[in-house]
């Protein structure tokens, strides 16, 4: 049984539309995915009753011998072909040039840019079709048909009963809805009086079909927009502050299920945003290139006004180094090493436990352990995990993914499979990118720090093997390398600053900023120079792109999407295509300051952290909206402050608290009290009345114990 | 104000004992108008005290054990103890009180006297930004010995500062308590069940007391009892709290007799009060049944132990017998543990058993006549004293026995001290007269024992140099703000140097504290009021000061020191 798929599936539904689409999938006959889709609704909707539950059960034993039946497949030959007269059967010819042709007229008048586009595209094979007993068109998507079989129109009437129940008295409600599948849910919104209706279907083939087999006017003329990518919605829809009611037809997950559930997982999470206040845990590694990216994500977190709290763990890193160094035996030293990690890992969840979160995120290296993890999802905390490495040379993830809900990654292809296959919850690409706190230009960078960390070229990173053999042809340059692990061999000795130092991002935002070109090499152990196929694009393409640098880097594959080649960033290929690139834009000042520019521009409207912390979010905000919100309804935070509704000025005080991320405890409010000098209100004096009372008796708790005699 | 049907509140959040020590004050309040309705606020554990007590009107209680969990539960707790202090303060606030007194030192009542409106407000306040705030001289005179250093110098029992602080001057010259009919009743069936006759005197014992420090040992309340039983032929009823069961248990263990009888953990506050009321006299600690003995009109033998000290608390009353032990230490902070009991071994069982029957056999109001055994008279370790009232009903402190010297002073210096401050301070607080004393603002001899003192004027006058330079420059349109700050950093720099006479010079301390006190009062922006007022206590600094080595040299030279003042 495939979890994963009705996962995809069943994405963003609310339960009646979960079990429509189950019952859908029912009709189709196909045994296994409806018992598959039965067990993902049975595991993560609260509604469902604990008789299905045992339903469910019953049927999973009795089922057990046949599970692995084999799949029962759809064939062409059960298609019932309603063609013109004359016209030669094809496998996609059950459009109605007809019905095409009316529909395709209504659109020209509404939408005339959809039509060329529309009649252009292609059908998918897996689109098959036949009529029903009262000869009303299906339409089948890898053999499930899109709609209820027998009684298309009530279904589609049912749906939209049931969906736009809490505004049926008011039929102007505005409706964006997700996914035109068949076409019957939409004639039924506008039949029962809807009239302002956006639609977003991405599936061109789907549209084709459903205009070629079903009458669509009605519906088409009181569309206000129609839109096909996502990017469209994202210009208007998307943007405004006062969105349209969002409605998911379930059956569209099957043909157009990743946009829609872009969509939607966009306006969920947006929503989640505003009424959510979950509080997050961002767990830093004790060292390395993650470790600054937990503080870029915490600032970012906080710049998104997220309730965070940092474990900054690297403190312990020295502690760590120094109980390495007293063992010579390795596995004696392993042992101890695996303790300490322990140890660290279980005081992050008494921290937790004394201060708790919803949400723990952990950026690559993170010490938690297996026992941990499990002990967060225990206390139904959601485990995230930012894996900023790359996942070719850093495999702890397959070990590691079974323990987080949560696993994205800075590459995609297989790996989002193989991440996903080694038992993460959900697995997503999220690039790296910059924090424009710390990752800016420096104008007024004095001459001296000029003179110190200026060159022509600089490099600004650890010696990989990769790295010292394309750099070695720079000997006759003026060029700087700062970093650590370079060898002190020529031209290396000639190059390395300040004895190989570790470099703080304060001073290589210095380097950057005073350097002509900047090389950023991606790193690779065992490649010569470029590593063909090089995927993932490290932090320094952002940070340098930030810091208004000019940068030369080697291309990686995910480059392009980030960065219009050539235009907002220059790249090279290989040891050859580099040197004539420094030289061409060392005599190219103009063109050096162009790509600045528009590299500067691209990443801060789309490469911050703050932009990839809000995707993070936005995935977990998308799926798990009622779980967090049903979390901060029974929370103490959430008892509080509804309890002090009688009390605006005391609920002002604990929301600033609340938004802060502290706990609800009398000391705090104190302590802000206290802050805010000058005249106290009346509850100010209340509290504070609160807390003379508390410090005094927890003062004379202490004498009794006979502790403040010791002092 | 008029004293004509006042409503007047009470903070009183505070002990047994305290409660008790205001009951003069209730009374005085209701001799002087009658028609006045008295409404106390205590906590809810002392609430049955105040059913005994005279002259309460209504009793107002605060539950602080609900409050204290819920503000230390955090969370809806919060909300919860706060909603609570809403309640209070917004019932207190409707009622219309004409006067609030304080008795209390901490914070929150501090604040709870600030947020409820009353024309007059007598103890500690807080100010608008939560800040204490004390603007009458007799609650500046109890925060003046919170120092613990200048505890030595204060003769003015803590029931006259109270008294003095609610502006009341008739009393009845004792606590008061009133035991009820059921109580007294529960004392009768109490003596008869357990056969305590008349066939020698009747004692009553206190061998628990608030602190581990402040009780003394149980083997030697043992002999004492011994000696009680076997010379005096003495009834003995251990009276104590529930808690305080271990430690009779001990003193059981030593000494058994069938005419030892104890009471502890059977009785309430009432029923305590009826038994001391049927009892002769309570040996006792500085304890609440100390106080509740007294009320009832029975005298005590009290030993004052480690921080406690007789002229503070000590039982109010005529004719008590106290023992405060000399020893360098004491009295002890309150708020350290002590290790080492050394002023316990001050106190003898045969000195208590010689002054328990000293004071059943001395007719009361004769104690004057008294003339202790050599032995005791020349006891070094502890003073005893008788207490008794002066002409201006103050509470007073007799001793029986020859002063010993205390911290390489001289044994007249303590005494010398305190009386010179009683006089001040009635005479500055209360404006009762002292024509004893020339009214000469001259100084014309200042003791080397007070010797702060000349640093105190002279830094005094430097200051109102000062401000009379600062008023003059605030007019001056050739002063620039510069200028202005210089001066007014030299009138803090002068001011710091006082405080330092005060800690350097501790029998200084109070008067200079309460100096601070006073500047710390004076609020606003304008600078030619602040430098006005500023003025005004400097001035008030140096008259005390003057006033106070006058007296000091007068009762130095005087021989009837005790008999007139102290």
């Amino acid at each position: 049984m495939d979890l994963n798929n009705s996962k995809n599936d069943f994405s963003g539904l609310s339960y009646p539309d979960a079990v429509n689409l189950l019952s859908t999938i029912m009709e189709s006959g196909d045994v296994h995915k409806s018992l598959s889709a039965l067990e993902y609704i049975v595991t993560n909707y609260e509604q469902v009753q604990d008789e299905i539950k045992n339903i469910l059960t019953d049927l999973r034993n009795k089922m057990g011998v046949n599970i692995n039946a084999p799949l029962v497949e759809k064939t062409s030959t059960e298609k019932l072909y309603n063609l013109p007269q004359g016209e030669k059967p094809s496998k996609y010819d059950f459009i109605n040039s007809e019905i095409l042709e009316k529909n395709i007229n209504c659109l020209r008048l509404k939408f005339p840019d959809l039509v060329e586009v529309i009649l252009n595209a292609k059908v998918e094979e897996k689109l098959t079709f036949k009529l029903n007993q009262n000869s009303q068109a299906i339409l089948f998507y890898a053999g499930t048909p899109l709609v209820n079989i027998e009684k298309p129109d009530i279904a589609g009437a049912t749906w939209v009963k049931q969906n736009t129940a809490k505004f049926s008295d008011n039929t102007k409600q505005e409706l964006l809805i997700l996914g035109l599948a068949n076409g019957y849910h939409l004639n039924s919104l506008v039949a029962q009086g809807f009239s302002n209706i956006h639609l977003f279907e991405s599936n061109l083939g789907l549209i084709k079909a459903v205009f070629g087999v079903l009458d669509c006017t009605s519906f088409l003329d009181k569309l206000q927009t129609f839109s096909l990518v996502v990017a469209d919605l994202e210009k208007d829809i998307l943007k405004r502050s006062a969105k349209p009611e969002l409605l998911i037809f379930p059956q569209s997950k099957l043909t157009s299920g990743a946009d829609i559930e872009e969509v939607s997982r966009k306006i969920l999470s947006e929503k989640a945003f505003t009424t959510l206040h979950p509080r997050i845990a961002v767990i830093s590694p004790m060292y390395g290139g993650s470790l600054p990216i937990a503080h870029y994500v915490n600032t970012a977190l906080k710049n998104l006004n997220q309730r965070v709290i940092e474990y900054d763990l690297s403190p312990f890193y020295q502690g760590f180094k120094d109980i390495g160094g007293m063992f010579k035996n390795a596995n004696r030293k392993n042992t101890i090493e695996s303790n300490y990690v322990e140890m660290l890992s279980q005081t992050v969840l008494a921290a937790i436990d004394e201060k708790p979160v919803d949400i723990v995120l952990s950026l690559a290296q993170a010490p938690l352990s297996p026992t941990v993890l499990k002990e967060l999802r225990k206390r139904g905390i959601i485990t995230a995990m930012w894996f900023v490495e790359d996942c070719l040379r850093f495999d702890t993830w397959k070990y590691l993914a079974q323990y987080y809900d949560y696993f994205f990654i800075i590459q995609k292809g297989d790996y989002l499979n193989k991440v996903n296959q080694a038992g993460a919850g959900r697995v997503a690409y999220v690039p790296v990118g910059c924090d424009l706190s710390v990752h800016k230009p420096l104008p007024d960078l004095s001459l001296e720090d000029k003179r110190r960390f200026g060159s022509e070229l600089s490099f600004v990173g650890a010696g990989y093997y990769n790295r010292r053999n394309t750099f070695a042809v720079l000997a006759n340059r003026d060029f700087k390398i700062w970093g650590t692990e370079w060898p002190s061999s020529m031209p290396f000795a000639k190059f390395l600053q300040e004895n190989g130092r570790r470099i703080s991002p304060d001073d290589y935002v210095k380097i950057f900023n005073s350097s002509t070109i900047n090389l950023n090499l991606h790193s690779s152990t065992d490649r010569d120079g470029v590593e063909p196929n090089g995927d993932f694009v490290n932090p320094r393409t952002f940070e340098l792109a930030a810091c208004g640098a000019f940068q030369l880097v080697d291309e990686r594959t995910l480059m392009p999407e980030k960065f219009k080649i050539n235009e907002e960033i220059a790249v090279f290929h290989d040891r050859q295509e580099m040197l004539d690139k420094i030289d061409y834009y060392l005599a190219h000042p103009e063109e050096r300051a162009k790509i600045v520019k528009a590299s500067r521009a691209r990443v801060l409207s789309e490469h911050t952290y703050e932009h990839r912390v809000k995707s993070i979010l936005e995935y977990i905000f998308a799926d798990r909206f009622n779980q967090l919100k049903e979390r901060e309804k029974s929370s103490t935070w959430n008892k509080v402050l509804e309890r002090a509704n009688n009390h605006p000025e005391l609920k002002d005080k604990l929301n600033v608290l609340y938004q802060r991320n502290d706990e609800p405890v009398l000391e705090t409010l104190f302590d802000d009290i206290q802050r805010n000098n000058g005249q106290l209100s009346d509850t100010e004096q209340k509290i504070l009345i609160m807390h003379h009372i508390y410090s005094q008796t927890a003062r004379v708790q202490e004498i009794l114990k006979g502790q403040s005699g010791k002092k | 104000m008029e004293k004509n049907n006042r409503k007047i509140l009470v903070l009183a959040i505070t002990r047994i004992g305290d409660l008790l020590q205001a009951s003069p004050t209730f009374a005085g309040m209701k001799e002087e108008d009658p028609d006045c309705e008295i409404t106390v606020l205590v906590e809810k554990q002392t609430e049955a005290i105040c059913r005994g007590i005279p002259n309460i009107d209504h009793v107002h209680v605060l539950d602080l054990s609900m409050l204290v969990r819920s503000v230390h539960r955090g969370g809806e707790g919060i909300v919860e103890g706060y909603e609570y202090v809403d309640n209070m303060i917004e019932e207190l606030r409707s009622k219309g009180y004409d006067m609030i007194l304080n008795m209390s030192s901490s914070p929150y009542t501090a604040l709870m006297m600030k947020m409820i409106d009353a024309p007059k407000k007598r103890g500690w306040l807080a100010d608008d930004e939560g800040y204490r705030l004390i603007t009458d001289h007799w609650a500046m005179l109890i925060a003046a010995f919170v120092f613990h250093s200048n505890r030595d110098f204060n003769s003015i029992n803590l029931v006259d500062i109270i008294r003095c602080s609610a502006e009341v001057k008739k009393h009845p010259l004792k606590l008061e308590f009133v035991t009820k009919q059921n109580e007294k009743e529960f004392a009768e069936e109490f003596f008869t069940k357990n056969n305590i006759v008349n066939d020698g005197p009747i004692l009553a014992l206190q061998a628990g007391a608030s602190q581990e420090k402040r009780q003394w040992s149980p083997k030697l309340f043992a002999k004492l009892t011994k000696i009680l039983v076997e010379e005096l032929n003495a009834r003995i009823i251990f009276t104590g709290s529930p808690s305080e069961a271990p430690i009779v248990e001990q003193i059981l263990q030593h000494y058994q007799s069938p005419r030892i009888v104890s009471a502890v953990g059977k009785t309430n506050l009432g029923q305590l009060a009826a038994i001391l009321e049927k009892a002769d006299l309570l040996i006792t600690g500085d304890t609440g049944p100390m106080h509740l003995s007294v009320a009832v009109g029975k005298p005590v033998v009290a030993v004052f132990l480690a921080s406690a000290l007789c002229f503070e608390t000590g039982p109010y009353s005529k004719g008590n017998f106290v023992i405060q032990p000399i020893i360098e230490c004491s009295p002890c902070n309150p708020n350290f543990s002590c290790y080492k009991t050394d002023c316990h071994d001050h106190v003898t069982p045969e000195m208590i058993a010689f002054l328990t029957k000293l004071r059943l056999q001395t007719v009361m109001g004769e104690e004057s006549k008294i003339e202790l055994p050599q032995q005791l008279k020349n006891y070094k370790k502890a003073t005893i004293y008788y207490t008794d009232f002066d002409e201006e009903g103050f509470l007073k402190f007799i001793p029986l026995n020859d002063e010993p010297n205390k911290n390489g002073q001289a044994k007249e210096f303590y005494h010398t001290a305190r009386a010179a401050y009683r006089s001040l301070w009635k005479e500055d607080f209360s404006g009762l007269p002292f024509n004893t004393i020339s009214n000469s603002s001259e100084v014309t001899k200042i003791h080397p024992w007070i010797s702060g003192v000349k640093d105190a004027l002279n830094l005094s006058n430097e200051a109102l140099n000062y401000l009379k330079l600062l008023e003059s420059a605030v007019w001056d349109k050739t002063v620039g703000a510069k200028e202005l700050s210089i001066i007014n950093q030299q009138i803090h720099d002068v001011e710091r140097r006082i405080e330092e006479v005060g800690l350097t010079n501790p029998v200084l301390g109070a008067m200079i504290r309460i100096f601070l006190m006073e500047k710390e009062n004076i609020r606003g922006n304008d600078i030619v009021e602040l430098a006005s007022e500023t003025r005004v206590v400097y001035q008030k600094l140096i008259n005390r000061a003057v006033r106070f080595n006058h007296m000091f040299n007068f009762y130095l030279e005087d021989k009837g020191i005790y008999a007139s003042t102290n």
